[in-house]
C-alpha cells in the first residue's frame, strides 16, 4: 500500500492541547493536526475565567499551595506527582504565552493581574478580562501560523489505525470533499477535548462529542474516571451557556427565591467561591426545596453591586452574552442561572507524559492523549476553574515532547491490514443503507437519558435504568439512516458518526458511576452518601473486553498531601 | 412563532445555479437564526449545510448573510430580525467574496491566506525577552484588546467593497490584526510591519464603504484600525503611493481652493507614471462624451478663507495632541525610572 499522507507525528484535535502538543512536537518531528473544525473554532477559545498559576503577583504564593488547593478540591483523588508537574509549570506556561503576546489584564505596575476563583485560597487567576481562552488560543494559532504546521482542517478522525499492539496512523474524512484518506504516523495523540453534548443541557460547543475516547474504548483501551462529570453551577437558564466563575470571583452573588445568599448553608466560609461541585449541589437543592426563583428551575447570579465600571473592566463579554442571548442588562438585572453539564475530570488514562496505557496500566507504544479528553489525573473528582487551561498547556507540551522523542527514535511501522477498503466498505455500507432509525431521535433519546440517570445526583436503579437505555439506543444506532448522501460537505453524516461515539462512551460513564459506591467530589450518590477512603480512594478504568464493558483501577498517587475532610 | 426561511441552496460539485428553497419552521419566540437552521437540519432536510459551533459569538463558525446583511446566527434572534426588517421571511443566503462549497458554507481559505500574509503573530526582540512577564500598562491592554478580540468570522471580509473590487485586497480583519501586533509595546517591528501593511493591496485598498465596521459582531471597526495604519506609513514618510498621494492631494487641493479639483486628483494620486497617466485619457473622454467632464478651469470658492482657518485650527490642535502624548509618555518613562 502506498502512503500519500505521511508524517512523523499527527495531532487530532486543534484546541489548546492539541495545537500546545503540535507546535512542541514540530521541534522534533514533522508534525500535522487534523480537526474536524478549523482550530480557531475549537470549543477552547470559549474559555473565559482564566488561566491559574501561583505567581504572587498580589500576595505572597506558592506552588505548593496552589497544590493543596487542587488537591483538596478534587476530594483528593487526583495524582500528586501529576498535580504537582501541574503546578510547578504553571508558571512559566503563563510566561510563555505572555511572550507569545496573550494581551492578559495587568495590574497598575503592568504586571499580570490575578483574580480569585472557587476553590482556591488565593487570588491566582491570571485572565484576559473574561476572554482567557480566546486570547490563548488565537495567539497559540498564530504560533502555528508562524511555523507553518500542517493542518488538515475539518477532517473528521474515523478511525485508529492499530496493529501489533501499536498505533500506526489514523484514518479520517476530509468532510469539504467527502472523501476518505488514509494517514501513517509514527505517534498519534488524543486532543478531542470535552463531550458535554452527550447531555442535553451543556456549556459545551456542538463539537464537544468526545470522538477521542470513542476511539480509545474501540481498541479495548481504558478510560479512567468517567463517572466524574463536572457540572458548572452558573449556565445560563435554560440555554445552558457557560456564565463564568470569574463573575463570583469579582464578588458576584448567589440568591435563591426567597433573596438569601443560600451558599451561607453550605460553604459558611467559601460561600460563593466553594468548588464547582458544592456550588453545583446547592443550587440544585435549593430549586428541588422549591427556593427557586418564584420556584422555577433556577437561581439568581447577582453582580449588580459591582458596577458597571468594574463590569465593564473585568467582565464584558458576559455583560454581552447576556444582552445578546437573554436580553438582560446584568448591571440592572440578575441573571437566572442552573448548573450545567460543563466538563469531565474523566478520560483517556495517560501517564504523565501523555502516553496512553493499557488495562494493564503499561504505555501503549505510538498513541498519546492529552486535554480534556485525557485524564492524567490533575483533577481527581473535580476540578478546579482555570486549571484546565493550565493542563491543556502543560501537558499539551509534555505530551508534544515525549511523541518527538519516539518519534526520533522510531521508523515508520509498516500497516499491515486493509485499512483504507475496509473503511471504504463502511462509507459505502452507511451511504447506500436503507436504515430505519434517525440521528436526531436516537440522539434526543440518549441526551435525555443521561441527563435523568446521571445528573449531579446519581442513585442505583436509575443508573441501571439508564443502561438499559443506552444499550437499547446502541443497538437503534446499527440501524441508522443517513438522511443527506452528498460527498460536498456533509454535516448531516458528522452529526451521524459523532453519535456513534457518543454512544459509545455513554454506557461507560453510566458503567463507572453505577460502580463507584462512594459520593466524592462530582460524584454524588443519594445511596451512598459519604466518601469512602477505605474502599474507593482509587481511580476507575472502564475498558472493553469481549465487547463488554468491564472495570479495573488504577491507585491514586499520594505524595505530600494526606486526605482529610473537605471543608469550605 | 412560526418563522418562514428562504434559504439559498448550492452545491458547488453538482450545481451550475443556485436555486432557493423556503422552510417554516415553529420555534420560541426568543429563537435565534442558528436554533431555527437546526430545527430545519434536524427535523426537515438533513441537507441544509451551514458551519456553527460554540453558540455563543466567540468562535466565529456561523456568519452569513441576512436579508443581505452579514451577521452571525447564533446571536441573531429571529422575532428581531423579522421587526425590524418589516419581512414575513428571512432570506438567509451564504457571506459574499468568498467562493460556496455548498449552501451557507464558504471556502474560507483566501481569508486565511490574507490573514497569514500580515504575519499575525508576535515579533518580539529575542535578545530582549524578559524572564518573566513583559510589563504593560492597563491603557495599553485596553486600547488593543477590542481590535485582539476579532473572532476571525469572516463578517469584514464577506461583506467588503473593496474586497469585491479588488481580490488581492487583505479585507479588514487581516489588517485590523495587523494593526493590533503594529501597537503592541512588546513587538519590536513596528517600522517593518508599517512598510509590509502599505504595500500594494494593503492598508490604502480600503474604500472606507464603513460596512465592515457595521457587520462586525465583536465591535472590532476594523476600517478605524486601517486608517491608523495609514496614517502611520505616512508620519514615517511612506508617501509614495497611489493611496498616500490621494489623501496628500486631496488635503492640498481643498486647502487651496476649497472643493474638490476633479481633474488634478486623479493625476495626483497616479504620480509619475507615464502609462498610468495615459490610461486615464480614455476615461476622460468617456467622460467628455456623456457630458460628465468637470471644468477644466478649478477656481477657489469665495469663502476660502474660512476652509484654510478650519485647516489652521485642525493643524494646531494636532500639535497640541503631540505635544501631551509625548508629555505623558515621558512622564510614564520618568516614573518607571
Amino acid at each position: 500500500m502506498v502512503f500519500i499522507l505521511q508524517h512523523d507525528i499527527l495531532i487530532v484535535g486543534g484546541g489548546l492541547a492539541g495545537m500546545r502538543a503540535a507546535l512542541e512536537a514540530s521541534k522534533y518531528a514533522d508534525t500535522a493536526i487534523v480537526s474536524k473544525t478549523h482550530p480557531l473554532r475549537c470549543h477552547s477559545v470559549a474559555a473565559e475565567g482564566g488561566i491559574a498559576a501561583a505567581l504572587g503577583n498580589t500576595v505572597q504564593d506558592s506552588w505548593e499551595d496552589h497544590m493543596y488547593d487542587t488537591v483538596k478540591g478534587s476530594d483528593f483523588l487526583a495524582d500528586q506527582d501529576a498535580v504537582e508537574i501541574l503546578v510547578k509549570e504553571a508558571p512559566a506556561a503563563i510566561y510563555e504565552f505572555e511572550h507569545w503576546g496573550v494581551l492578559f489584564s495587568r495590574l497598575d505596575d503592568g504586571r499580570l493581574a490575578q483574580r480569585f476563583f472557587g476553590g482556591y485560597a488565593k487570588p491566582r487567576v491570571c485572565f484576559a478580562s473574561d476572554k482567557t481562552g480566546h486570547a490563548m488560543v488565537h495567539e497559540l494559532y498564530a504560533q502555528i501560523m508562524k511555523r507553518m504546521t500542517k493542518v488538515y482542517e475539518e477532517w473528521y478522525v474515523l478511525d485508529l489505525i492499530i496493529e501489533d499492539n501499536m498505533c500506526k496512523g489514523i484514518v479520517a474524512w476530509d468532510i469539504p470533499n467527502g472523501k476518505l484518506e488514509v494517514i501513517r504516523a509514527k505517534a498519534v495523540l488524543l486532543a478531542t477535548g470535552a463531550y458535554g453534548r452527550v447531555y442535553n443541557t451543556t456549556s459545551n460547543d456542538y463539537a464537544s462529542t468526545g470522538d477521542g475516547l470513542a476511539l480509545a474504548l474501540h481498541y479495548g483501551l481504558p478510560l479512567e474516571d468517567m463517572e466524574f462529570v463536572q457540572f458548572h453551577p452558573t449556565g445560563l437558564y435554560s440555554l445552558g451557556l457557560l456564565v463564568t466563575e470569574a463573575v463570583r470571583g469579582e464578588g458576584g452573588y448567589l440568591i435563591n427565591g426567597k433573596g438569601e445568599r443560600f451558599m451561607k448553608k453550605y460553604a459558611p466560609e467559601k460561600m460563593e467561591l466553594a468548588p464547582r461541585d458544592i456550588t453545583s449541589r446547592a443550587i440544585e437543592t435549593e430549586i428541588k426545596q422549591g427556593r427557586g426563583i418564584n420556584e422555577q428551575p433556577y437561581v439568581y447570579l447577582d453582580l449588580r453591586h459591582l458596577g458597571e465600571a468594574k463590569i465593564m473592566e473585568k467582565l464584558p463579554f458576559v455583560r454581552e452574552m447576556c444582552r445578546k442571548q437573554m436580553g438582560i442588562d446584568v448591571v440592572k438585572q440578575p441573571i437566572p442561572v442552573r448548573p450545567t453539564v460543563h466538563y469531565s475530570m474523566g478520560g483517556v488514562a495517560t501517564t504523565n507524559e501523555g502516553e496512553v496505557i493499557t488495562s494493564e496500566l503499561k504505555p501503549f507504544s505510538g498513541l498519546y492523549a492529552a486535554g480534556e479528553c485525557a485524564c492524567v489525573s490533575v483533577h481527581g473528582a473535580n476540578r478546579l476553574g482555570a486549571n484546565s487551561l493550565l493542563e491543556c498547556v502543560v501537558f499539551g507540551k509534555r505530551a508534544g515532547a515525549a511523541m518527538g522523542n519516539y518519534a526520533k527514535a522510531t521508523s515508520f511501522a509498516e500497516i499491515k491490514g486493509d485499512w483504507f477498503p475496509k473503511a471504504e466498505e463502511c462509507m459505502r455500507a452507511l451511504f447506500s443503507g436503507n436504515g430505519k432509525e434517525k440521528m436526531i431521535t436516537v440522539r434526543t433519546e440518549m441526551q435525555n437519558a443521561m441527563t435523568e440517570h446521571c445528573g449531579i445526583f446519581r442513585e442505583e436503579k436509575s443508573l441501571k435504568t439508564g443502561i438499559t437505555k443506552i444499550k437499547k439506543l446502541q443497538q437503534r444506532y446499527t440501524n441508522i439512516i443517513l438522511e443527506d448522501t452528498s460527498r460536498t460537505f456533509n454535516t448531516h453524516l458528522v452529526e451521524v458518526l459523532e453519535l456513534g461515539s457518543m454512544l459509545t462512551y455513554a454506557e461507560a460513564i453510566l458503567v463507572s458511576a453505577l460502580n463507584r459506591k462512594e459520593s466524592r467530589g462530582a460524584h454524588a450518590r443519594t445511596d451512598y452518601l459519604k466518601r469512602d477512603d477505605k474502599n474507593w480512594l482509587k481511580h476507575t478504568l472502564v475498558y472493553k473486553k469481549n465487547n463488554e464493558l468491564a472495570i479495573g483501577y488504577r491507585p491514586v498517587v499520594i505524595t505530600r498531601i494526606k486526605p482529610e475532610e473537605r471543608k469550605y | 412563532m412560526k418563522v418562514k426561511l428562504k434559504i439559498r441552496k448550492f452545491e458547488a460539485k453538482k450545481d451550475t445555479l443556485p436555486s432557493y428553497k423556503t422552510y417554516e419552521v415553529e420555534v420560541p419566540e426568543t429563537a435565534t437564526l442558528l436554533d431555527c437552521l437546526d430545527k430545519v437540519k434536524w427535523y426537515q432536510d438533513a441537507s441544509l449545510t451551514y458551519r456553527r459551533n460554540c453558540k455563543n459569538s466567540i468562535c466565529g463558525s456561523c456568519a452569513m448573510n441576512v436579508n443581505g446583511r452579514t451577521i452571525l446566527a447564533c446571536e441573531t434572534h429571529v422575532k428581531h430580525e423579522l421587526t425590524v426588517s418589516k419581512r414575513n421571511e428571512l432570506i438567509v443566503e451564504p457571506m459574499n467574496n468568498m467562493p460556496v462549497l455548498r449552501d451557507l458554507v464558504v471556502d474560507m481559505a483566501p481569508f486565511w491566506d490574507a490573514l497569514q500574509a500580515v504575519e499575525p503573530w508576535l515579533q518580539p526582540d529575542e535578545s530582549k525577552v524578559p524572564e518573566k512577564e513583559y510589563l504593560q500598562s492597563k491603557e495599553e491592554v485596553h486600547l488593543l484588546d477590542k481590535v485582539a478580540g476579532c473572532i476571525m468570522c469572516g463578517a469584514c471580509f464577506g461583506a467588503c467593497n473593496g474586497r469585491e473590487a479588488e481580490e488581492k485586497f487583505l479585507g479588514p480583519a487581516a489588517l485590523a490584526r495587523a494593526w493590533r501586533y503594529t501597537m503592541d509595546s512588546r513587538d519590536a517591528r513596528q517600522k517593518d510591519r508599517v512598510a509590509l501593511y502599505n504595500e500594494p493591496h494593503g492598508a490604502w485598498d480600503c474604500t472606507h464603504c464603513f460596512f465592515c465596521v457595521e457587520v462586525c459582531p465583536v465591535n472590532v471597526a476594523p476600517m478605524d484600525q486601517i486608517l491608523k495604519l495609514r496614517k502611520m506609513a505616512m508620519d514615517a514618510g511612506m508617501t509614495n503611493n497611489p493611496g498616500a498621494r490621494h489623501h496628500v492631494g486631496f488635503e492640498k487641493i481643498i486647502e487651496k481652493s476649497g472643493w474638490l479639483d476633479e481633474v488634478k486628483l486623479p493625476v495626483v494620486s497616479l504620480g509619475f507614471n507615464l502609462i498610468g497617466q495615459l490610461s486615464m485619457i480614455p476615461l476622460g473622454v468617456r467622460m467628455f462624451t456623456k457630458g460628465k467632464m468637470p471644468h477644466l478651469i478649478h477656481t477657489p470658492i469665495e469663502k476660502i478663507k474660512e476652509v484654510r482657518d478650519i485647516y489652521q485650527l485642525a493643524r494646531e490642535e494636532e500639535k497640541q495632541q503631540r505635544k501631551m502624548l509625548a508629555a505623558a509618555i515621558e512622564r510614564k518613562t520618568r516614573e518607571k525610572l
